[in-house]
């Protein structure tokens, strides 16, 4: 457990924890504004036997529980929305929230265990607000703006002001170390994130509160209740502390330029480029990342703008190759003003340092050859220039296979079929034939796809025709539409 | 048999037949295809279900009434990755189908078929062989079949023939002309077919959902899982003909392969199995010694009066050749006796002298006037149907016993077809469709059984114009009644006097050792298979468990036969209603039947187990029969002549075998036309087919005398029967039980409790409810006690109780601890037997229980014995394993903390959230202070009330019910520590307060006092939660079940 904190040495240092309260349940109420008045609960999953994990206060009124299966929920409640929040919208939302919460105070840290709670450093900022309150009362509204409800207590450790942020609703500041000891030890275990069966433990021997727990000796409840109850008693006696770790968003790897007179010399272009990229990659270097990409943004005198996204075949932190790709793509763009500004960024990926030493050697399979053609063939062409056909299990024609972006070079291994297949070309799309009847000779053979009724009823009743000009035509009749079409030719 | 279709001009046979019983494969049931066939001029069709004959007696039983050809057969994917049609000729090759399919199941998992070639050329003769090739062309070119095709040609000979199916298929182009090849080559006819999914090409939707189901995919992620076209309906012969006009000759054939395929099920010469016979004796004779001998001993000097009806049955049996039969259900009844498994013939077999005298029902026939028609008749020829209830926890031996004596290839167990319903349709289907599984849960809870459609899907709160919700709510109507998968009948056995696989293939079921035939109960009776049904009865093991503890504690011998009948206080018990553990009388609406009709004898009993059925209430039969019960209404009758079927009930029909009795009296049926009209009440779901007897029944009674309102309404009464109707003879069984228990319960409250609570689980209350009503009736109840607990719950003897007052308490049992099992059981008995437990570390250090379990038995005050709370004990077990066991045996070292002690209701709280009941007080005890204090009564107060009177009442909730036959009326039971109280709320009421109506446990009325006959109701006005103290009272109620 990180929620450390024990009462401070200096009455000085202030600590503020801002809970927001079932923090994937503010999710998906800003997800979907619309059930604000209704009964809602968050489920893992979208299935029926899915437990919920958490409730809205309305559907707490129609005795849904968390825990419960969404199934058993709705036979409570008819109208109860449900919906799920993943791991990646916490983390943007918790991000979002660092980053607010950033502007209030130089020093702060999530809570890894918890998403939703933050601790903040307050010392010395009611110089700056006023009163520590009118801090706090800033950093409510401000999240009320981005529509998260939290509670937000202003203490003097870690652990007491997280127990009451946990307990308390509203914003409060504690005069004294001795009040937040006093207030803090008769929180209820419930309001606590414990283990489920710890505090089912507590629950049963009538430890209900911080203040019950610390009626116990240390090594009794070491040994009968396990370490984790050690450490809750170690916390809210005091014993344990941990100074604050205020963590910093990492910042993106970001360059910009701007010409004091605008450039019309675009062979210079090239030049600046690698003014700005040379010291991002040694930042990503640093971070033991390398580049997947590079974000290029130019802004022209005339007010236009142009960006542009280029892709190595693999994250690299050769200069030379990102430049190379740079140049090719830049070949394909003809700018009609002097550039004005020019902004770089780098998407980084983490690598190992041994990955990163590796990235810095010259390629030598013939593969990374082809990887590296290819991703000349993109710079220079964009990004969906290369494409590799995958074969999809549909019975249409069109619907037998799909063109997807090809990522990776795989060595083929092609396998003789028993029979070698007749080589059809196909239309991208079935042509309508002019004439009610297909040109040609009586058909040569037939077979009909019928099918797509829940969606869009299809029938097609196929034919390979000669043609006067021996060719063998792929022709289909659509009796809804009482037409034929071409729907290519055989080879 | 209909007229036959009339000839078409070219004629052919589909050979190539799945019907729905190619489970999720076949869109249509047998007899759509048959009647397809019919009304296409087709003179025959072959059934060639996957790997099955599953669907073959339904499709005959059809094809006999439309004068169809029907050829057995089967489609049978080889281990080599080829497909063949195995088509029956004569009765050598049904059997030798039934062999090979048996041996492919019963080598593989429930549910597959494994054969090889080999294995079918094994079984060849009888058989004629399709060769249609292999599953994927592309992935296996026919030549490499070629050896097994040579295999195939040496072994059928001239019975093997390559078949060349079209479908308009891209794909079947290029294999057809590999199978021409390879028809060449082997000098092979062709025959052509279409591979039949479906009657009509609007089932092929329903044949690509299935495929879905079958795959796990939805339609939009299928792909080729699904059929490119709609080509597998059933072809009429033109458009055949034009489908192979190349090939005329392939399409003649089948009218050849057709002709030699000359078997029909018909053919199947079933005989039971004979018992082994005393040495010089036949069957016959044997069976009337037992039968003679056996009503000697059951009736003593009764017995010549019965001679005349045991007669009859004799020689109809004999007539027949059931001896067999009745002689192994003798055996099996025999087995139970020495073995001491109490066991009961229920059903129509109570109407049957010979079964009482060989001990397998219990229904004196002097006693009760049977109809033996009901159970027996000549005209009908079908083989009688016997169930035998044994106690549920032993049915298995006896189960066991069948297949030892009978061998696995002589006795299998009936298939039970599971369908699609409503709820399953709408789960499977839409998911298919891609609808969302929240709004399909929503919509499966929510379904009736009469529709799903449009005003169903807004009333779900969804919106009907979506497409897949359009599509859901045919398909949904569609798919009703489909097979999905064979699972096991509860105890129905089919035994035959040779292999049972050469009558129909076995496969195993998913219970291991287990195997199952591939037909059900209805196709069993079809076929005119013997069926023994094996069915498992708590109550019996409920009397049992009593008699062994008379036994043990009292030295009385008690049995079924040896009670005494009749007996003044316990009829005195039953009129109080007080039937809580009562075999069939205990539920809420049967006790308040108890106290209108006061049953004062045995056939009282019989009527009131019948009569409390959904039958007689939507028949409007029970309030005339109470009202001429009660002497308020005059005993009329229809017609002088039904006065000897309908006296027993006062003029009103109650029973099924009145209203077969009441057609063949008044309407002249014959027995086995009374027989049909009760098979058609039965079959409800096919509605209309009781409309079928109207006219006949209405008729033919106004031209008997009776009055043609009277005889519409007698029609009217039948019909409200439906289903439901209960069978005399079924009744009368079950009250023969009814009244032991009954019996026990007034006489021995302690040993009857005791037993009840070791059958559970069984019959309508919990646990608590039992306890609950045992201490009403001044029983101690023990808790549970690691020193003096049993696993079972145990009678100890209370020191210096009076002679005349209850002698026993009852000790609860661990088996009520949860999460205790009876292994953990067993290790604490073996570690008590080598010394006595001294501490809880020395507990826990001997038994080596988990600590999980040491931890159940904490909280349910287990250890209190050892001088340990609840608390005390919790802590001390959670020391336990945070430091390695000691060599021997220590104290504890650091001093117990004082943790606060339970209150009386957390104690009862812990007791249920521990063990599920209390044995020390109701829930509402200790909060009765409170509650008066509000005014509120006890059960026992408020059931003293007069009629009218507007109350307010609380109490724990046990049961919630809303019958079917109620018009949505909910039914409710409230609980508290000194009886029941029965609340009955109207829809709208309920709707009102359908919240705290369905969620609350401790639940606040207020209402009406209905008092009549009584009997008192609580009509609910309005629901409220009760203010108690603070704490969950949640416990688990008995709800709409």
């Amino acid at each position: 457990m990180d929620r450390v904190g024990a009462i401070p040495r200096s009455a000085a240092d202030r600590t503020g924890c801002i809970n927001i309260r079932a923090l994937p349940l503010q999710l998906l109420l800003r997800r979907h504004p619309e059930w604000k008045q209704r009964p809602v609960a968050v489920v893992e999953q979208e299935k029926p036997q899915s437990p919920l994990l958490w409730v809205n206060a309305p559907a707490g009124r129609a005795g849904i529980r968390s825990g419960m299966r969404y199934a058993s929920a709705l036979s409570l409640d008819r109208d109860l929305c449900a919906g799920t929040v993943s791991e990646r919208e916490i983390r943007e939302a918790v991000r979002q929230v660092h980053q607010l919460l950033n502007r209030f105070s130089p020093r702060v840290e999530p809570c890894e265990d918890e998403p939703g709670i933050f601790w903040a450093d307050a010392g010395g900022l009611d110089k700056l607000y006023g009163t520590l309150e009118a801090w706090a009362r800033q950093i409510d509204l401000h999240l009320s703006r981005l529509e998260f409800s939290a509670s937000i207590v202003i203490g003097f450790s870690r652990f007491g002001s997280y127990a009451l942020a946990k307990a308390e609703r509203l914003v409060t500041v504690l005069p004294s170390p001795e009040a937040e000891q006093a207030q803090s030890r008769r929180v209820s275990l419930l309001h606590l994130q414990l283990d489920p069966r710890l505090r089912d433990r507590l629950e049963k021997l009538a430890i209900h509160t911080l203040e019950d727990l610390l009626g116990l000796s240390e090594a009794g409840i070491q040994r009968h209740l396990g370490e984790q109850a050690r450490d809750l008693y170690r916390l809210a006696s005091g014993e344990l502390s941990r100074p604050l770790q205020p963590q910093s968003i990492p910042q993106p790897l970001r360059s910009r330029m701007d010409l004091n007179e605008p450039d019309p010399n675009a062979q210079r272009l090239l030049f600046r480029i690698k003014q700005l990229l040379d010291p991002l990659l040694r930042a990503a270097a640093e971070r033991y990342q390398a580049a997947a990409a590079l974000q290029l943004q130019l802004r022209l005198e005339n007010g236009t703008r142009h960006h542009q996204r280029i892709q190595p075949a693999r994250p690299t932190l050769e200069v030379s190759v990102l430049l190379d790709l740079v140049r090719l793509r830049l070949e394909r763009v003809s700018l009609c003003a002097p550039l004005l500004e020019l902004r770089l960024e780098v998407e980084a990926v983490g690598v190992s340092a041994e990955t990163r030493n590796l990235l810095q050697r010259n390629p030598r399979r013939n593969t990374e050859a082809a990887l590296q053609a290819l991703a000349r063939v993109r710079a220079e062409f964009g990004p969906d220039s290369v494409l590799s056909a995958r074969l999809k299990p549909g019975h249409l024609p069109e619907a037998r296979w799909e063109w997807r972006p090809l990522h990776g070079l795989t060595p083929a291994t092609p396998r003789p079929g028993p029979i070698r297949p007749l080589v059809r070309r196909a239309h991208a799309r079935p042509k309508p034939l002019d004439r009610k009847r297909p040109p040609g000779l009586e058909p040569l053979l037939g077979y009909l796809i019928s099918g797509g009724w829940w969606n869009r009823e299809v029938r097609r009743d196929y034919r390979f025709v000669n043609t006067d000009r021996r060719e063998v035509l792929w022709v289909y009749y659509d009796p809804q539409g009482r037409r034929w079409y071409s729907q290519g030719r055989v080879e | 048999m209909t007229e036959p279709a009339p000839a078409p001009n070219r004629p052919y046979v589909p050979l190539w037949c799945k019907s729905n019983y190619s489970f999720l494969e076949g869109a249509s049931h047998p007899e759509e295809v048959v009647d397809a066939c019919r009304q296409k001029g087709i003179p025959a069709l072959a059934l060639t279900d996957r790997h099955g004959v599953y669907g073959m007696v339904r499709a005959h039983v059809r094809a006999r009434q439309q004068g169809i050809h029907l050829i057995a057969g089967a489609q049978i994917s080889l281990r080599e990755g080829a497909e063949i049609l195995l088509l029956v000729r004569d009765e050598e090759g049904y059997r030798n189908l039934c062999r090979l399919l048996t041996d492919g199941h019963l080598r593989s998992s429930k549910g597959k078929c494994s054969l090889n070639g080999q294995a079918v050329c094994g079984c060849s003769r009888g058989l004629l062989a399709l060769w249609i090739g292999p599953l994927d062309p592309r992935a296996s070119p026919e030549a490499a079949f070629e050896p097994l095709l040579g295999q195939f040609k040496a072994a059928f000979e001239d019975r093997l023939y390559i078949l060349l199916a079209r479908h308009r298929r891209a794909e079947e182009i290029l294999p057809e002309i590999q199978l021409r090849k390879l028809a060449r080559r082997f000098s092979l006819p062709t025959v052509a077919a279409v591979e039949i999914l479906y009657h009509v090409p609007e089932r092929r939707r329903l044949q690509d959902v299935l495929t879905c189901i079958r795959e796990g995919a939805t339609l939009t992620t299928a792909g080729r899982l699904i059929r490119p076209n709609d080509q597998h309906a059933l072809k009429s012969p033109e458009e055949l003909a034009r489908l192979f006009n190349d090939d005329p000759e392939s399409v003649r054939r089948t009218l050849e392969v057709a002709a030699r395929c000359s078997f029909s099920l018909q053919e199947l010469r079933y005989r039971y199995p004979l018992e082994s016979l005393p040495e010089g004796k036949t069957s016959s004779q044997h069976l009337r010694d037992r039968t003679f001998e056996g009503a000697a001993r059951r009736l003593g000097k009764k017995f010549h009066g019965l001679i005349p009806q045991l007669r009859k049955e004799l020689d109809l049996i004999r007539e027949l050749e059931y001896e067999g039969y009745f002689l192994t259900m003798h055996e099996i009844v025999e087995y139970c006796r020495r073995r001491h498994i109490l066991c009961q013939g229920r059903g129509s077999a109570a109407n049957s002298a010979v079964c009482f005298a060989l001990g397998i029902t219990s229904v004196d026939p002097t006693q009760v006037d049977l109809l033996f028609e009901r159970f027996l008749s000549r005209e009908r020829a079908e083989p009688p149907d016997i169930d035998l209830d044994i106690e549920h926890d032993r049915r298995e031996e006896v189960i066991r016993h069948v297949y030892e004596k009978y061998g696995r290839d002589r006795a299998a167990m009936v298939a039970n077809v599971v369908r699609y319903r409503r709820r399953s349709a709408i789960r499977e289907v839409g998911k298919v469709l891609g609808v969302a599984a929240t709004s399909l849960d929503r919509l499966a809870k929510l379904v009736s059984h009469d529709h799903c459609n449009a005003e169903f899907i807004r009333q779900a709160g969804l919106d009907p114009r979506n497409p897949a919700l359009l599509h859901l709510t045919s398909l949904v109507e569609e798919i009703q009644d489909f097979p999905r998968h064979l699972s096991i009948h509860p105890g129905g056995f089919l035994l035959g006097h040779r292999p049972v696989h050469d009558l129909v293939p076995i496969e195993n079921a998913s219970m291991p050792g287990r195997t199952v035939i591939q037909w059900d109960k209805e196709d069993v009776d079809q076929a005119g298979l013997f069926k023994v049904d094996l069915l498992g009865l708590g109550a019996l093991t409920h009397l049992h468990l009593c008699f062994d503890l008379l036994q043990r504690h009292r030295q009385r011998e008690l049995s079924l036969a040896t009670m005494p009948k009749g007996d003044p206080s316990t009829f005195e018990m039953i009129c109080r209603s007080d039937t809580v553990g009562v075999f069939q009388i205990e539920s809420r609406a049967q006790m308040a039947m108890l106290g209108r009709l006061k049953p004062r004898n045995y056939y009282d009993l019989v009527i009131e187990i019948s009569i409390v059925r959904p039958g007689p209430i939507t028949g409007g039969m029970v309030h005339p029969y109470l009202r001429r019960r009660n002497g308020q209404e005059e005993v009329q009758y229809p017609h002088p002549s039904l006065i000897p079927v309908l006296k027993k009930t006062l003029g009103i029909p109650l029973f099924q075998e009145q209203v077969m009795q009441l057609a063949m009296v008044a309407a002249d049926y014959s027995p086995g036309e009374a027989d049909q009209l009760r098979r058609d009440m039965a079959a409800w779901r096919r509605s209309g087919r009781i409309e079928r007897h109207r006219q006949r029944l209405v008729t033919r009674m106004v031209a008997k005398g009776i009055q043609p309102e009277f005889a519409e309404r007698v029609f009217q009464q039948i019909r409200g029967f439906g289903e439901y109707g209960f069978p005399e003879s079924h009744a009368a069984s079950f009250a023969h039980i009814a009244y032991a228990t009954a019996y026990l319960k007034c006489h021995y409250p302690a040993e009857f409790v005791c037993a009840l609570l070791n059958a559970q689980p069984m019959g309508f209350y919990s646990a608590a409810t039992i306890v609950n009503d045992a201490r009403i009736h001044g029983i101690e109840v023990r808790p549970v006690s690691i020193l003096d607990s049993h696993w079972d719950c145990s009678l100890v003897e209370i020191e210096g109780a009076p002679e005349e007052s209850t002698q026993f308490a009852v000790r609860m049992g661990l088996r009520y601890v949860k999460g205790l099992g009876r292994e953990d059981w067993r290790r604490l008995a073996e570690a008590a037997r080598q010394a006595p437990f001294r501490n809880l570390p020395d507990l826990a250090r001997r038994s080596r229980l988990h600590q999980d379990k040491l931890e159940a038995l904490a909280e349910a005050g287990a250890f209190e014995c050892l001088g340990l709370d609840r608390r005390g004990a919790l802590w001390q077990i959670q020391g336990l394993t945070t430091e390695p066991r000691p060599l021997l045996p220590l104290a504890g070292r650091d001093p117990l903390p004082r943790f606060p002690a339970l209150s009386g209701l957390e104690t009862i709280l812990w007791d249920h959230r521990a063990s599920s009941h209390s044995s020390r007080a109701h829930l509402l005890k200790p909060l009765r202070p409170a509650l008066k204090a509000q005014g509120l009564p006890t059960a026992r107060q408020l059931n003293r009330m007069p009629n009218g009177r507007l109350v307010r009442y609380a109490g724990m909730v046990i049961c919630r019910q809303r019958p079917g036959t109620a018009g949505g009326v909910t039914f409710m039971t409230l609980e508290d520590e000194t009886g029941f109280v029965n609340l009955v709320i109207w829809k709208q009421t309920f709707e009102r307060y359908s919240l705290l109506a369905k969620t609350l446990s401790c639940m606040g009325v207020t209402g009406n006092l209905q008092v009549a006959e009584g009997v008192t109701h609580l009509v609910v006005r309005k629901i409220w939660k009760p203010e108690l103290e603070k704490g969950s009272l949640h416990l688990k109620s008995r709800d709409f079940h």
